[in-house]
């Protein structure tokens, strides 16, 4: 026993052990990083969810008065151009309604609790693919974070829990210092691209449209106002006029 | 769905909960700047209590109103101009029997392609002289989208016009632009143009500025020109705004200079926000006629993203710096060498 304590560690041990607390940080700040993108992601989805089911549906609703108009037009005043415009009016209807209809539109508000996000991280520190100890456990991790962001997303603590519990850590099957070390930088290699990786993720997310409508939404938010639910209005105001207008519209041709 | 692949993040762990898709962002940009006229439409309404009082006398049934709603949409005056929405008032107006709402609807409808398709390039190839003899791309101000009327209609509009109606005037110069009937057609549009310049309409102003540039109807006068172009500028008047930029930048009767181009250029992309895509087609026209001032700007604008609705794009941008570069601007020069730098392969 007394042999270890004066054991003094050899430069490759030293070199491991440095590899190993840098290691550490930066499988921190990836799990950060991860939470702060599955944040915005699912922020955006529940904003996105509900832009689709108060705003989306009545557009959907509005193109397809749209196109019924056009259509009436059409037989009012037959004309090539007018029957493509009807067509094209078609089209837009259909694809604001598989737009507003999809999966999309049933996205959940999402507001995790303190508690939740720390279940997050530490089940992330833990199954996190950038840290797999060979292919097997890479394949077994992709599976558990996919899991976990699922979780996490519906807010189901049970089920993060779950994962954490199921998942035990292969232990150290490296036969020496050296792989320990190779497998070390590897994992921290790793790790600073998918560092850079989300980085650029959030970039693109940030510039997307529905982020740029939560800004929005915040903003008339703090004013007291609520965006989604004016723009509702407005466009079931134009709903009416356009009901009106179809009905205009076919007394005319009903006339002739 | 390929248009889903196209912008769909791509994520090695699975379990998205968001995946951003073309058709999906489309329907989210339409309630932005939906919202965004909305607002604009209640600034302008608490703002102006007219406004307001106009828009309640027209949904309470009153012809008139209906009429002048109509007019306001359709001239994008005090509005975001829509046409659609004008042809709504006109109509609402028409089936109580007004006659000039009538008449602009069948103006409206006697070239439906025109007003209600799509702002494709093909639809300009009807004003080709804004752009043809444009030797550096001063933009007219197509406020107004709609035929030439009859002998008729030109009388009816004439006689407006001489009683004073601003927006008679502007679209009876507008006519006189596109008419070939009359030698001296340039010189009367730049007379009417002129009257509605002078009672403050900014699409005339910048109108006014264009025939000044390029000498039509009245002997060339850059320094005018820009007095005009300001004037509008002032008033928020897109293509106005876009030719004092120009007018700073290349120093056409103003003195050359950078920052000023650069704070109106700053200005423009405001505006541009507030009204959208519809005006992207008319810098694009310019840019491919050869204008590299507005290569570059567009060239800044893709690169940047500040395109509306539309995504950011490096390989557009490079495409339009490319364009100016080869021109010899400097400035694109140096961005399309950025450029080229961070594609090279690191390794």
């Amino acid at each position: 026993m007394s042999r270890h304590i004066t054991h003094r560690l050899k430069p490759e041990e030293e070199e491991l052990e440095r590899k190993r607390a840098e290691l550490a940080a930066i499988k921190a700040i990836v799990v950060d990083r991860e939470l702060e993108l599955t944040d915005r992601r699912n922020e955006l989805a529940a904003l996105e969810g509900s832009y689709l089911r108060q705003v989306g549906v009545l557009y959907a609703e509005l193109d397809e008065w749209t196109a019924k108009i056009l259509d009436l037009k059409a037989r009012l005043r037959p004309s090539a151009s007018a029957q493509h415009r009807a067509d094209t009016a078609h089209e837009q209807a259909r694809q604001t309604y598989e737009s507003s209809h999809g999966e999309e539109a049933k996205a959940k508000d999402f507001n995790p609790s303190p508690d939740l996000k720390k279940l997050f991280r530490e089940a992330a520190r833990r199954v996190h693919p950038d840290f797999a100890a060979d292919p097997a456990d890479l394949e077994r991790r992709t599976r558990l974070m996919a899991d976990l962001n699922r979780a996490y997303r519906e807010e189901d603590e049970d089920a993060l829990q779950r994962i954490l519990d199921e998942y035990d850590e292969p232990g150290d099957t490296d036969t020496g210092t050296g792989a320990a070390l190779v497998r070390i930088i590897r994992q921290i290699s790793h790790a600073k691209e998918r560092i850079a990786a989300i980085g650029r993720e959030l970039e693109t997310l940030l510039k997307s449209e529905i982020a740029q409508l939560k800004r929005e939404v915040d903003e008339a938010q703090q004013k007291g106002c609520d965006m989604l639910a004016e723009l509702a209005a407005s466009v079931r105001a134009k709903i009416q006029v356009a009901e009106k207008e179809y009905s205009l519209l076919s007394q005319e041709l009903g006339s002739r | 769905m390929s248009d889903e692949s196209e912008l769909a993040l791509t994520r090695k762990e699975g379990g998205d909960s968001l995946v951003l898709s073309r058709t999906r962002s489309e329907l989210v940009a339409r309630g932005r700047k939906d919202a965004a006229a909305l607002e604009a439409q209640s600034r302008s309404s608490s703002d102006d209590s007219d406004e307001a009082e106009l828009r309640r006398r027209a949904e309470q049934g009153d012809a008139a109103a209906q009429f002048e709603l109509g007019s306001k949409y359709h001239r994008g005056d005090g509005v975001l101009q829509d046409y659609d929405e004008a042809v709504r008032w006109y109509r609402m107006a028409a089936g109580q029997g007004q006659v000039a709402a009538q008449c602009n609807i069948r103006l409206l409808y006697d070239n439906e392609d025109e007003v209600f398709g799509d702002w494709s390039s093909q639809e300009y190839s009807e004003y080709p002289y804004a752009f043809q003899d444009s030797d550096f791309g001063f933009q007219y101000d197509h406020s107004l989208c709609v035929p030439l009327p009859d002998a008729k209609g030109m009388q009816r509009y004439r006689l407006a016009a001489d009683q004073g109606d601003i927006a008679a005037q502007h679209t009876l110069a507008y006519f006189y632009v596109r008419s070939d009937e009359e030698p001296d057609n340039d010189a009367a549009a730049v007379k009417w143009f002129h009257h509605s310049a002078e009672q403050g309409d900014a699409a005339s102003q910048c109108n006014l500025g264009f025939m000044l540039a390029h000498g039509r109807g009245v002997p060339q006068d850059y320094a005018a020109a820009a007095i005009w172009f300001r004037r509008a500028a002032e008033q928020d008047r897109i293509p106005a705004v876009l030719n004092l930029t120009l007018a700073y930048g290349l120093g056409r009767g103003v003195l050359r200079d950078h920052s000023a181009a650069e704070n109106w250029r700053i200005k423009l992309m405001d505006l541009w926000d507030a009204t959208g895509d519809r005006w992207y087609i008319w810098y694009r026209i310019a840019a491919e006629q050869g204008d590299a001032l507005v290569q570059t700007m567009l060239g800044s604008w893709w690169h940047r993203g500040e395109l509306w609705c539309r995504p950011q794009s490096d390989e557009e941008s490079a495409k339009w710096y490319g364009l100016a570069a080869h021109q010899g601007d400097a400035d694109a020069q140096f961005q399309l060498g950025e450029y080229y730098h961070k594609e090279q392969p690191k390794n």
